[in-house]
């Protein structure tokens, strides 16, 4: 939304409705989902209150594993287990050095955020000097930028179907026009 | 399935990104997820369902991205970040 925003200059009015209505269907789908599970688990325990104490263990899961508040057969399916996907992780990059001639890849495959983060700057680098170099084309067939289409958040889309909307006939001149404001 | 939806996230992903900027952006953005080795680890995990991160995203870029002279613009905003976000939500909360 903050890309569209800058790319078709939104005035702030626009942006932030578009914001609150973002924020406002956030919040509705975040409530609906909960909703969701708390109606799921009082499907398998039958109660009520296991769904709340199941959003109190996201939220105070030391509280929650402190005091017994689910059935005995859902707790059971609480019980940690070990870590299942970071172990999968970890394996990645000892296979990869062992083999010196993979270097290349071994790098790529680094657990380095270091690596991901160059190649989007290089991209980003890459990307805005095509940007400054590059005169838009009428069909180019990709998005302009900035737009000439109107569009009711841009200035200069506005100014041109203004401008196309003002080309009115010329006006006519009355061949008889009373001063009274009656015709003859 | 999660591969695939993951592959299909990042295929929708690197569509926008060649209509908003061009071939060579959108092959970048593609080199970029080959060289992460959180995706090949996590692609196919069904706990950290990757394409779902992307999802909310892709959706609310799609309504916007489509013509803004539309008079339910706003209303189709809201309808597509509510539904991305729900599916979004409802997989975080029920994990």
């Amino acid at each position: 939304m903050l890309y569209y925003a800058v790319r078709d200059s939104w005035p702030a009015r626009v942006l932030r409705r578009r914001v609150l209505t973002l924020g406002a269907a956030a919040l509705a789908a975040l409530i609906v989902s909960l909703a969701a599970l708390a109606l799921q688990v009082m499907a398998v325990t039958g109660s009520f209150q296991s769904a709340t104490n199941s959003h109190s263990l996201r939220d105070r899961p030391a509280h929650a594993r402190r005091f017994p508040l689910f059935p005995p057969v859902y707790a059971a399916g609480l019980e940690p287990r070990p870590p299942t996907c970071f172990g999968v992780t970890s394996r990645i990059a000892p296979t990869a050095a062992r083999d010196p001639g993979r270097l290349l890849f071994a790098w790529l495959m680094s657990h380095r955020y270091g690596a991901l983060i160059l190649w989007t700057l290089l991209a980003a680098g890459w990307v805005a000097r095509e940007r400054r170099g590059r005169q838009p084309s009428a069909d180019s067939g990709r998005s302009r930028w900035p737009p000439r289409h109107f569009s009711p958040c841009s200035d200069a889309g506005l100014a041109d179907h203004v401008q196309g909307a003002l080309v009115l006939p010329p006006p006519r001149q009355p061949d008889h026009v009373a001063l009274d404001g009656f015709s003859r | 399935m999660t591969a695939a939806l993951v592959a299909a996230a990042y295929t929708l992903l690197a569509v926008w990104i060649h209509r908003e900027f061009g071939a060579g952006a959108a092959l970048l953005s593609l080199l970029v997820p080959l060289a992460s080795p959180w995706l090949t680890s996590f692609g196919r995990n069904l706990y950290w369902s990757l394409w779902l991160f992307l999802l909310p995203a892709l959706g609310i870029g799609a309504v916007l991205s489509s013509s803004s002279e539309r008079p339910n613009q706003t209303r189709r905003l809201a309808g597509a970040a509510f539904a991305t976000l729900l599916v979004r939500f409802s997989r975080d909360t029920s994990s």
